[in-house]
């Protein structure tokens, strides 16, 4: 189970997971976030089997140097070969000859590249090797936790961030989503930024500064609307009051003349 | 005299006064720094961040404390939020450190600690951007 989040910033981008692999009953800690150059990062979520034969290749990939542009379909080709190689060698693939749809479901994957150079880029690659640019400056979640990472993160979606704020951004959805999930999702969370100077992990330090920001930013949050209620009337009668003259005229009385 | 050492006794120094968490505490040192004129060399790197002043180094102080056993955190739902305690182990060390921080700085600290222990993060971050507003500009909690 995994959440990964890519999230582009005015002069970045931000690229962050959760950290538990699930093997059957068994839990453990591991990397789920990959450089692929100095101005790339890759992440999968999906069966382990087909993530470690896409990363094989990426390894012995000649141009993995190069702009995602440039390689976007050898990536593409990469995702596609690993799921037929898998295919070659399971059993249950002579089941399912006839339904393509369900020999892709025995081995799930889905990959996200991101870059940044000049903009920021977000590449999607599905396990049936389709490849997809992530435009207009959408953010993307893949993974078991994508659909909660995607409402939390609706309402950012345009929102011109930088890359301090964005990191707080990810930090808060991966970890608001491993508190409330329940599908094996697990710390730490891993965040990496990636500008024009390159790619960088986020040290220890700054996400436990991530994490006193996003509970302060959270308890804000909740005092905003506690705090409303509690002391101020609902707005509505606030406005109706306002919109009397006689209920105005008793808020703002006039200043009494002066006895002669 | 390594900056390290100076760090280190700045916290116990603080959490001997009381238990604090790491906001309060972080807060703590910082305003000791300001209101002492903004010493230079300074022995926290403090920058403007997300929630105001802030330093990396500090995290990575409180994690040494907690591996040299002189500082604790009790058992929280949340442990991230709870408050450090000075074990035993960091009381002694305390009274060792209390020599590499002159007594007017120690009580200041200490003073400053006990402040802080009282106040809601509203009211602590506030006060903080109120007398530093330099540190203020990237704070995401910063009011109007």
């Amino acid at each position: 189970m995994t959440l990964i989040v890519a999230i582009p910033a005015q002069d970045g981008i931000i690229f962050g997971s959760d950290s538990q692999v699930t093997d059957g009953a068994v839990k453990c800690v591991a990397r789920k976030i990959f450089p692929l150059n100095d101005h790339a990062l890759w992440a999968a979520s999906g069966e382990l089997a087909l993530i470690q034969r896409v990363a094989e290749r990426i390894e012995t990939c000649p141009n993995k140097e190069q702009s995602l542009i440039v390689i976007r379909d050898v990536l593409a080709q990469f995702v596609k070969d690993a799921v037929q190689s898998l295919l070659n060698v399971d059993f249950r693939t002579q089941f399912f000859l006839q339904n393509p749809a369900a020999l892709l479901s025995l081995h799930p994957g889905d990959f996200l590249f991101v870059e940044y150079s000049e903009k920021a880029r977000i590449l999607h690659i599905s396990a049936n090797g389709t490849p997809e640019w992530i435009i207009d400056g959408r953010v993307k979640a893949t993974g078991s936790g994508d659909l909660f990472a995607h409402a939390l993160l609706q309402k950012y979606a345009g929102a011109s961030l930088n890359c301090e704020r964005a990191k707080l951004l990810a930090y808060k959805v991966i970890e608001e989503a491993i508190e409330v999930g329940g599908y094996g999702l697990g710390p730490p969370i891993d965040l990496w930024e990636v500008k024009s100077t390159g790619v960088k992990q986020v040290s220890e330090q700054e996400i436990a500064a991530l994490e006193d920001a996003a509970h302060l930013l959270r308890g804000r949050e909740v005092e905003m609307l506690t705090t409303r209620v509690t002391s101020e009337p609902p707005i509505m009668e606030q406005i109706s009051r306002e919109a009397s003259p006689k209920a105005a005229a008793k808020a703002n009385p006039e200043p009494s003349a002066p006895h002669r | 005299m390594s900056v390290n050492v100076v760090k280190q006794a700045q916290v116990l120094i603080a959490l001997q006064a009381v238990p604090l968490d790491r906001i309060r505490l972080m807060k703590t040192l910082f305003l000791t720094w300001h209101r002492s004129g903004r010493p230079s060399p300074q022995s926290f790197d403090f920058i403007p961040y997300l929630y105001g002043p802030c330093a990396f180094d500090l995290y990575e102080v409180l994690k040494e404390l907690g591996q040299q056993g002189l500082v604790i955190q009790p058992p929280l739902q949340s442990p991230k939020w709870a408050p450090y305690y000075l074990t035993d182990g960091g009381k002694q060390a305390t009274s060792e450190a209390v020599m590499f921080i002159e007594q007017g700085q120690r009580d200041m600290i200490q003073q400053i600690a006990r402040w802080a222990a009282q106040q809601s993060f509203r009211s602590l971050l506030d006060t903080v951007y109120a007398e530093a507003p330099d540190y203020a500009v990237s704070s995401i909690l910063r009011q109007g």
